[in-house]
This record gives C-alpha cells, sequence and structure tokens, in this order.
C-alpha cells in the first residue's frame, strides 16, 4: 500500500478523476460567458450601447468561425443570427444569462455527484485494504494490536480522508480554474484592477497556511490522543470484571479522565487558532472589496473604466474569492489529510506481513512428507529464549506428543507448527515448504491448530461449526441472469477491488467433506460430535429448545405421532406414573397453580408466570370464581414462611433459590402492611398492589415442591371453574396470548421435550427425570426425529464470543470443527485442558481414532498416559531432551502391569 | 406429608437433638421429599456425589461391590444421613444404597447442602457429630474384627480400596 496519499489516489481512481476533470474543462466556457453575459446585459441590453446613433435593431447570437491565418484564415459563418429591439435584446440576453446559470448548476451537480461518488468508492478500497493488512499481521503483531484502536482507525480517522479523494485532484482543478478563468477575466477587464487583486490573493495564500501549521499540528496530536482514548476504553470494558474485583474502578476513572482533560486542551487550542485564523481570512477577503469600491470607483469616475466593466469586475470578484478560499481551505485539508493517511497507513505497515492470499490451488504435500525442524530457535520480544536451538524430524503419519512442563519448549514448538509463532530462527518444513511463509490458504489445506482458547464468534453452534468449511470460494455464476441491484453490487464492488462473492452465498467447502448438500453437512457435523463426545449434549440442548413455529408438515406429524408413542413407552418401562400428563379436568398437581388456571402455554409477556397475576383479564376471572380470598391466604402464608425461615440469610443466598420469585426486597415492603392487616383481622384491607402481588406468588405455588399443605379440594374444584371459564371468556382478539394444551396440537412455544411429554414430571423420585429425558430421546430417534432435534440444538445462539455457552461447549465446538475438516496434520496444544482428565483422555482416543493415518501433535504433562503416541519429543523448560520413538500403541510392554482394565476399556 | 410434619420427624432423630426448629425447616424447605420403592437404589457405588439424603423412614442395605462379590454389609433405619462423607470429600459413592422396605427420605443437592453447612452451625454441628459418632462406631468395629483375626494376618492398609477399580476411560 503506497504510503504518499496522492499516489494511493492516483494509482486506483486515474480514470474517474480525469472523467471529472474532462467535466470542469467542459464547464469553464459556460462559467467565462455567465461572467460575460451580465455585462453585456448592462452595457448593451440597460445602457444601448449598440442602439446609439440610432440603430433601432441590433444582431444578436451571430457565429462565425476564423481558421486562424496558418490554417488559410479563412472565416465560415455558422449562424446570421437575429436582429432585435432594445427590449426584446434586452429579455434574450437575460434569457441567455439563465440559460447558462442552468447549465453552470448542472455542471456542478454532475460534478459533485462524481465527486462524491468517487470518494466513497475510494474510502471503501482503503477500508478494505486496511482491513486486508490487518489480517495479514503476523499472530505475534496481532496479540500486540488493541483492537479497539484499530477499529477506530478503519471506522472513524479515514471518514474525513474519505470526504477528500474527490476533491485530492479535482477541487485544485476546479477552484484553480474557475479562479483562474475570473482573475484572467479581471485581467482583460482592467490591468490594475487584477494586478491589485491578485496581489492580495497572495498574500492571503502565503499568510494563512503559514498560521494553520499549527492547527495541522494540533490535528494530528488530536488523533493520536483520541485513538489511545478509543483503546484504552475498549481495554477496560473487557478488564472490567477484573477492576471491579480489585476494586480499582476509581483509578481507572481517574485515568480516562485525565485523557479526556488533555483531549479537551487539545481540542480547546485548536478551535481557538482555527478562529482566530477564520477571523484574518475574513478580513483579508473583505479588504478586497473595498480596494475595488474605492479604486475602481474612482477609475469609473475618472473614465477610465465604464460602469458595466466595473459592476462585472465586482461581480467577477465577488465569485473569486470563494474559489481562492475553498483553494486555501483545500490546501489546508490536503495537509491535513495526508497527515492523517500516512499516520494511519504507517500504523499498518508491519515489516513482515503474511503472504497475500490467493486463489489458486496449493501445491500439494505428500501426506507422509516428515516435519522437518532445522536448528529452529525461538526468543520473545524482550530476548528471553523460549524454545533453544534444536533439529528434529517428525515422520508423518503419527501420533505424537510433545511431553514437558506447561510453558515450556513443547508448547512453543506446538505453536510454531500451529503458525502462531511465526518470528523464529531456523526452519521448519513440511514437504520443503517453510512453514511461516505459507499462505493461509495452503497451511490451512493441511494442518489445524487448536488451543484451549477456542475462538466462537456469535451466531449460531451450526454456523460456528462450518465455520470451518466456509473456504470454497463460490465462483459466480456467470449465466445467471442478474437483477439490476445485483448487477449494481457487483460493479461497485470490482470497481474498489472487494470480493466479488456475497458472504451470503454457499462458501462451504462440500468437497472437503464427501458431501453434497446441507443436510450432507448436518450428518458430517453430527459424526464430528460424536467424535468429540459432544453430541448428546447438542441433542440434549435440541430437546430443551423451542419448538418454534415453522416445522415442516410432515415433522409435526412425526412428533404428533410420537406423543402417545411415547406414553406407551413409558407404560412399558413403568415409568408412566412419573409424569402427571395434563388433562382438560384434573388439576395436575406437579404444575403450579398459575399454570392449573392457564392450561395452555404463555406465548407473550402477557400470561407469563411473573406477569399472570397482574392482567386484568387473569384477575377478571380470579375475582368471578371466588379465588381471591384463597389465593391471597396462600400468598401471606407463603410471605410468612419465606420472612420466618429466610431471615437472616443474605438476599442472595443461594438457599432462596426456591423462592426466589419472592423478592427479599419486596417482602419488606409487603410483610409490614400484611401483618398489621393480619393482626386486625382485616384482610380485606390489603392495598391492591399488595394483594396482586400476594397472587402472583401463590400462582407459582407447587404444592410437592413448596410442601406447605396448602392446596385442598375446594380450592382445586374452583381452578378447575377458573380454567374453564378463562378460556371461554377469553376474546378471541387475545388467544394468541395463550396456546392452550391439546393432545392433538403442537405448542410452538414450548420445548420439544415438553411438547412430547405433554404434562409434568412428578416431584418425589430421583434421577427419574433422567430416565424420562432418556426414553423422550429413544422416542425422538425412533419417529426419525433425531435430525430434526439435532438441527433444533445447532440453532442455538451462542451469543458474542460463545458466551451464552459453556467453556467446555466452545472447546467441544472448536474440536468438532477440527474433526469436520480431518486435516493432515491436527496441532492440540493444551485443547483439551478444560476437560476433567479421564473425559480428556476419551475425547482424545476418539479423534485419534478418527485421524487414523494421519498425524495428530497433542503436547502432554510428563506424567500422563503416553501409551498410544508413536513418537514422543520430550521437552525440559526451553530445551529439546530427545526424542523417543515407540512401536505400535497396542505394544503390551507399555501397557502397566497392574492395570489389566485399562487396556481393555 | 408437609415441611412442617418433616420438621417433627427430623426432631425426633438424635443427630438433630440440638438444631433448633427453624433450621430443620430451612432445611425441608431446601430439599425435595423423595421415595423409594423397595429393592429400588438410592445411590449407585461410582456415581457421582450430587446429593446428601436424610432418611425419614424405611430401611435400606449398604453394600459394597468387590471384585471377589457383593459384600451386605449393614442396615440401617431411619434416621441417618446418607452421602455426606462423598460430598464433603469430593467423592464418587463408595457403597450402594438400597431401599429394603418404603424410603422415604429428603434430598438435599450438594451445593445446598455445602451452603447449609455454612450458613447454620448447630445444622453443621449436627453433621459433625454424626460424623464423629461413626468413626467412634467404625473403631468399634474395627478393635472387634482385629480381635477375631488370626496371629500374624497382614495389616490393613486405608489406601487399598475394596472397591471394583474404577475405569479411566
Amino acid at each position: 500500500m503506497s504510503v504518499n496519499f496522492f499516489r494511493y489516489v492516483w494509482m486506483y481512481s486515474r480514470r474517474e478523476q480525469l472523467i471529472v476533470l474532462f467535466y470542469v474543462v467542459a464547464s469553464l466556457p459556460f462559467y467565462w460567458w455567465s461572467l460575460d453575459v451580465p455585462k453585456r446585459i448592462v452595457n448593451e441590453g440597460i445602457q444601448g450601447s449598440v442602439f446609439e446613433h440610432g440603430v433601432t435593431q441590433a444582431r444578436l447570437f451571430a457565429f462565425t468561425i476564423s481558421l486562424p491565418d496558418f490554417l488559410g484564415g479563412g472565416s465560415y459563418v455558422i449562424s446570421d443570427g437575429l436582429l432585435l429591439a432594445q427590449l426584446p435584446y434586452l429579455f434574450a440576453l437575460s434569457l441567455v444569462f439563465l440559460v447558462l446559470t442552468l447549465i453552470s448548476g448542472w455542471f456542478k451537480y454532475v460534478i459533485n455527484i462524481r465527486k462524491g461518488v468517487l470518494g466513497e468508492r475510494m474510502l471503501r478500497r482503503l477500508r478494505f485494504d486496511l482491513f486486508g493488512l490487518v489480517m495479514r499481521f503476523r499472530p505475534e503483531d496481532i496479540r500486540t494490536t488493541k483492537s479497539a484502536e484499530v477499529t477506530s482507525m478503519i471506522k472513524d480517522e479515514v471518514e474525513p480522508i474519505g470526504g477528500f479523494f474527490g476533491e485530492a485532484f479535482i477541487t485544485p482543478a476546479f477552484l484553480g480554474t474557475q479562479a483562474l478563468t475570473a482573475m484572467a477575466f479581471i485581467l482583460a477587464q482592467n490591468m490594475w484592477l487584477g494586478t491589485l487583486a491578485i496581489s492580495l490573493i497572495l498574500v492571503q495564500g502565503v499568510v494563512i497556511p503559514h498560521l494553520r501549521r499549527e492547527q495541522i499540528r494540533l490535528g494530528r496530536e488530536r488523533q493520536i490522543e483520541s485513538r489511545i482514548l478509543a483503546g484504552r476504553i475498549g481495554e477496560m470494558i473487557e478488564a472490567a470484571p477484573a477492576l471491579h474485583n480489585y476494586g480499582v474502578t476509581g483509578h481507572s476513572s481517574a485515568e480516562i479522565g485525565h485523557r479526556l482533560g488533555t483531549l479537551f486542551d487539545i481540542r480547546l487550542r485548536l478551535y481557538r487558532r482555527k478562529f482566530a485564523v477564520k477571523y484574518l481570512n475574513n478580513l483579508l477577503a473583505q479588504l478586497t472589496p473595498f480596494v475595488f469600491y474605492t479604486v475602481g470607483g474612482y477609475l469609473a469616475l475618472k473614465g477610465q473604466l465604464d460602469i458595466g466593466q466595473l459592476v462585472a469586475v465586482i461581480a467577477a470578484y465577488r465569485d473569486l474569492p470563494t474559489p481562492i478560499k475553498e483553494l486555501i481551505d483545500w490546501d489546508q485539508q490536503r495537509a491535513d489529510v495526508t497527515v492523517k493517511y500516512e499516520q494511519v497507513v504507517s500504523q499498518f505497515s508491519k515489516d513482515t506481513l503474511l503472504p497475500k492470499e490467493t486463489n489458486e490451488p496449493p501445491p500439494a504435500i505428500a501426506a507422509d512428507a516428515p516435519i522437518t525442524v532445522v536448528g529452529l530457535r525461538v526468543i520473545n520480544g524482550r530476548g528471553i529464549v523460549q524454545l533453544d536451538r534444536m533439529s528434529v524430524a517428525i515422520g508423518r503419519p503419527g501420533r505424537i506428543a510433545f511431553t514437558g512442563p506447561a510453558g515450556g519448549g513443547r508448547d512453543v514448538l506446538a505453536k510454531v507448527i500451529g503458525r502462531q509463532v511465526t518470528d523464529y530462527q531456523g526452519s521448519v518444513t513440511i514437504g520443503g515448504q517453510e512453514i511461516s511463509a505459507m499462505s493461509d490458504r495452503e497451511a490451512s489445506s493441511i494442518m489445524l491448530y487448536a488451543s484451549s482458547e477456542p475462538y466462537i464468534m456469535s451466531g449460531s453452534i451450526r454456523d460456528n461449526l462450518t465455520l470451518v468449511l466456509r473456504r470454497a470460494t463460490p465462483r459466480p455464476d456467470e449465466k445467471a441472469e442478474l437483477t439490476a441491484k445485483q448487477r449494481y453490487w457487483l460493479e461497485e464492488a470490482r470497481k474498489t477491488d472487494n470480493p466479488l462473492v456475497s458472504p451470503s452465498a454457499d462458501w462451504i467447502d462440500y468437497a472437503a467433506i464427501g458431501a453434497s448438500n446441507a443436510a450432507e453437512v448436518d450428518t458430517a457435523i453430527s459424526n464430528a460430535l460424536r467424535v468429540v463426545r459432544g453430541y448428546d449434549e447438542i441433542f440434549r440442548v435440541g430437546m430443551s429448545s423451542r419448538l418454534g413455529d415453522n416445522i415442516k408438515p410432515d415433522t409435526a406429524t412425526q412428533l404428533l405421532a410420537a406423543r402417545p408413542a411415547m406414553i406407551e413407552r413409558f407404560r412399558e418401562r413403568g415409568l408412566e406414573q412419573y409424569v402427571e400428563a395434563f388433562q382438560p379436568d384434573t388439576f395436575n398437581t406437579s404444575a403450579s397453580i398459575g399454570e392449573n388456571l392457564l392450561y395452555g402455554v404463555a406465548v407473550g409477556d402477557r400470561f407469563a408466570a411473573e406477569n399472570m397475576a397482574a392482567d386484568p383479564f387473569m384477575r377478571s376471572i380470579i375475582a368471578a370464581e371466588a379465588l381471591t380470598a384463597p389465593l391471597t391466604a396462600i400468598g401471606i402464608k407463603m410471605v410468612e414462611t419465606v420472612a420466618d425461615v429466610f431471615q437472616d440469610l443474605a438476599p442472595d443466598n443461594p438457599l432462596r433459590e426456591r423462592y426466589s420469585f419472592i423478592d427479599n426486597a419486596e417482602i419488606e415492603a409487603v410483610w409490614p402492611e400484611v401483618r398489621s392487616a393480619w393482626n386486625r383481622g382485616q384482610r380485606r384491607h390489603l392495598s391492591a398492589q399488595v394483594r396482586d402481588k400476594l397472587i402472583g406468588y401463590a400462582l407459582m405455588y407447587v404444592e410437592p415442591r413448596h410442601r406447605l399443605n396448602l392446596i385442598d379440594d375446594r380450592l382445586v374444584a374452583r381452578i378447575l371453574r377458573a380454567r374453564v371459564s378463562f378460556r371461554q371468556f377469553l376474546p378471541a382478539s387475545e388467544a394468541k396470548d395463550v396456546e392452550f394444551y391439546d393432545e392433538g396440537r403442537l405448542m410452538p412455544a414450548a420445548s420439544i421435550r415438553d411438547n412430547l411429554i405433554f404434562g409434568r414430571i412428578r416431584y418425589g423420585k430421583a434421577h427419574m427425570r433422567d430416565k424420562l429425558i432418556a426414553v423422550v430421546a429413544e422416542v425422538l430417534n425412533e419417529h426419525g426425529l433425531e435430525r430434526f432435534v439435532v438441527s433444533k440444538g445447532l440453532d442455538q445462539e451462542v451469543g458474542p464470543g460463545g458466551r451464552l455457552i459453556s467453556v467446555q461447549q466452545r472447546v467441544t465446538v472448536q474440536l468438532a470443527r477440527a474433526m469436520l475438516r480431518r486435516p493432515d496434520i491436527l496441532v492440540l496444544d493444551d485443547a483439551l485442558s478444560s476437560f476433567a482428565p479421564s473425559e480428556g483422555h476419551m475425547i482424545l482416543e476418539n479423534i485419534m481414532d478418527a485421524m487414523q493415518g494421519r498425524t495428530v501433535i497433542v503436547t502432554q504433562s510428563a506424567d500422563d498416559d503416553l501409551s498410544s503416541f508413536d513418537i514422543v519429543l520430550k521437552f525440559e523448560g526451553a530445551k529439546f531432551t530427545g526424542l523417543e520413538r515407540r512401536g505400535s500403541a497396542e505394544a503390551p510392554s507399555e501397557m502397566p502391569a497392574s492395570e489389566p482394565a485399562a487396556a481393555s476399556a | 406429608m408437609t415441611i412442617e410434619d418433616e420438621v417433627r420427624s427430623m426432631q425426633k432423630f438424635r443427630m438433630f437433638h440440638h438444631v433448633e426448629a427453624s433450621k430443620l425447616k430451612l432445611l425441608a424447605m431446601v430439599s425435595d421429599r423423595i421415595t423409594f420403592q423397595p429393592g429400588e437404589v438410592i445411590y449407585e457405588q461410582g456415581a457421582a456425589s450430587d446429593a446428601v439424603y436424610i432418611v425419614l423412614e424405611g430401611q435400606f442395605t449398604v453394600s459394597l461391590r468387590t471384585p471377589a462379590g457383593v459384600i451386605n454389609f449393614a442396615e440401617h433405619v431411619r434416621g441417618a444421613i446418607l452421602g455426606e462423607a462423598g460430598v464433603l470429600c469430593d467423592q464418587v459413592r463408595m457403597v450402594t444404597i438400597t431401599a429394603e422396605s418404603p424410603v422415604v427420605a429428603l434430598r438435599i443437592d450438594r451445593d445446598v447442602f455445602l451452603q447449609l453447612l455454612k450458613e447454620s452451625p448447630p445444622f453443621n454441628f449436627a453433621v459433625m457429630r454424626e460424623l464423629g459418632r461413626q468413626i467412634m462406631d467404625l473403631n468399634n468395629i474395627c478393635a472387634q474384627l482385629v480381635q477375631q483375626l488370626p496371629q500374624g494376618a497382614p495389616a490393613v492398609d486405608a489406601g487399598r480400596r475394596l472397591g471394583e477399580p474404577q475405569h479411566t476411560h
């Protein structure tokens, strides 16, 4: 990328700039005429200079082209023009003036639009180039880059540069020629006045930029300071939990406050400077008319200048300061922008960048080409030796362990081979290719690196898994009919060297996993998840995710068919007593009072458990069925119990979890009123607000869970009556807020699991939930719904950086990515450390089985079980201490004799 | 059976003699009442220690699977606390507990149990006393068993487990 701003602009927008320049040149004659015509209107039309001496008609619009002498000197009459009297002559000239104004305006419009488009295109290109550069930073450089600073540079700092792209060549050309035209015009009218104007302008042109130098310096300072501010704010937001933890937010606030102060100071000085310069500039600009009026007036009075000329000169001059002023502005902007540009570009130029990505297929590297390490030595930025000089040849395929203490040479070598460290001495080659010099495409086609810190991007789990397959670079379909909009998109991308293929195109590299469509990709994902033992988890997630509205009709049929089949299966296994099915005329004791009343799933917020009691319709039903008093009593009893038993516990004590719907703060607000009303025996005198709260608590009550013995047959009967009237009187327009339980229909707002169980799991049995869910999974599989459930599980959102899923799930996603790709070489750098040792070991075994015939490199601690590796490289700190070749992994001599059970497991 | 009933049952147990009723109520409120049919396993040897049980009613057997076969070594009745050692030491279940007669127990989740120990000194004390009593009983049993051993039998070792070896993978 060119460090010189003008070279960069010229390189990529030559054609556009020239086109606009052409428009500028084409507009000049009209500009000249639009200056000339007012003079003729005054002199000829109004004052009648051509109608003197009794001439009544004058000729207008006569055009004659005279060839210069060296071409023969002849003259050709194009038009004889019109003979007009004075009044029509004036009107005609005025009309000409109007037309010229319109034409000039049109030129201005076209030039501005073109300039704007040109600027936007260049801005897009610049931003994309900068982004491309960041993407080519070496891993070491990336680690020392503050993302917030880079973001602020790409997003905000180049913005003003974008506005200037269109101005870079055109403005000086346009304004310069305009000013020159005006100057020439003034000079043509009167030598004296012209010279005077020029000298004043020269003074302006010399003094002002000089004054502005300080302004530019301050501007640069402001840019750097605000970038650092952005970086620090970004850092502090990321570190916020730690800052709270140490209680040092005060210090960080002070730092930000100080930075803001510095910024304020710079900005203030900048403003002072700016307006001082502006003041001077205006003064100089106003000085010229003063000279014109006095000197021009004097000359006119003396008869050396006619009035028309003076008016024209003044008119030309009125136009003149604008281009000159703008020209000075342009120069100011130029200085400003080139500084900014150079500043930003220098931030993005590193001594070494990763090689540029190409679209050519990478050279094939033989599957058994060894990894050859010759004289490798790694020294970090502070001069500490991280890996001492070592040479080794690692044969492939093989199962290779790097052992030694964590943080030593074993991790560094794994990172070098995984291309996380590219700044090393010596060489590391695979099949003759230097690892650090490979392009991403080359390297990623043979190997994959996985660390303990997986990168998860926002999106669904599926998006995150298929991320690893998005390398097909789909070719734009040449023959396809493009809509105007698509054509426009494509054209613009081409003009700015942006990628032509839309990110929403199908980027999946189907061939790499032997699939041909999305469904087969799902199969491959399932297989990959099975290898890394994450499949059951995804299935469980799928089962507990919302069924959703848009399910295919045959899936719906299958789900409905699975419902009775599951009840049948529960019966076979003797499990049916542990599920209490929803029945329209029976009170479900395992569900809360509110759920029993609603007898359905709340779709929106209106009938959600916490809002139900406050809903006017629900309240009216409760009142109509005489439930207000008993429910209030239940609520009082619950509050009483909670207040009594939990009184000594802190509000956030986990023991409160079961009654967490009763907020401690609420109790404190409600309790005194309840107690005093209770003491006076006047339950009616509770305020409506408190009563709503109490009823709300009561609606959450589940007898077998809370066990306060508050539900009797009379209450059950009333609730069942209320259930009926609720359904009966619910206005049709509000029916969308509830999905009533119906054995023959699915409930999109409920989870897949709840849709199948269609009831509540009873309390009072240990481990029953797991058993029942296992049966649900079984039945789902038998009904061909496994794929559907897994697909739902894969749809789960992971949140920014994967914050919505657990650390283990994140690692599972990363390992599953590797298994989707099955690279020739897989480097697992501490990648299994978030799992319990036994689980990690099982995953590793599975991965090694799946990678049969390929190479797996794993960092292990020295006392791990190394029996399944072919080659073990041992490290002590930064030193490579030796290589141990082992026979086949199954060699019995490697097995610890004391544990025969482990061999078969 | 309500929480009040559960509290009344627990008050009769020796281990909870000195725990005030409000703490027992808290204990009952944060636990689930679970029933087991005769023959049903309350927990399995080698399973994760995810909860502590307080048996309110019924009879159960404690058994240990060893490579040499299953040893049923104790039978207990209500009033016992089960699985607290595994939870406290973060170990898997050492033995299998099976219901003999219908068993009613309060199940307290591992984390809730640990929180409860922190929260209520009398409860903490009750659990400690129960553990201490168990150690004294075991010492007594050990002494009796050693008495029955022939002269010159090898010494016992606390590190050696009688249970089946755990599968590592």
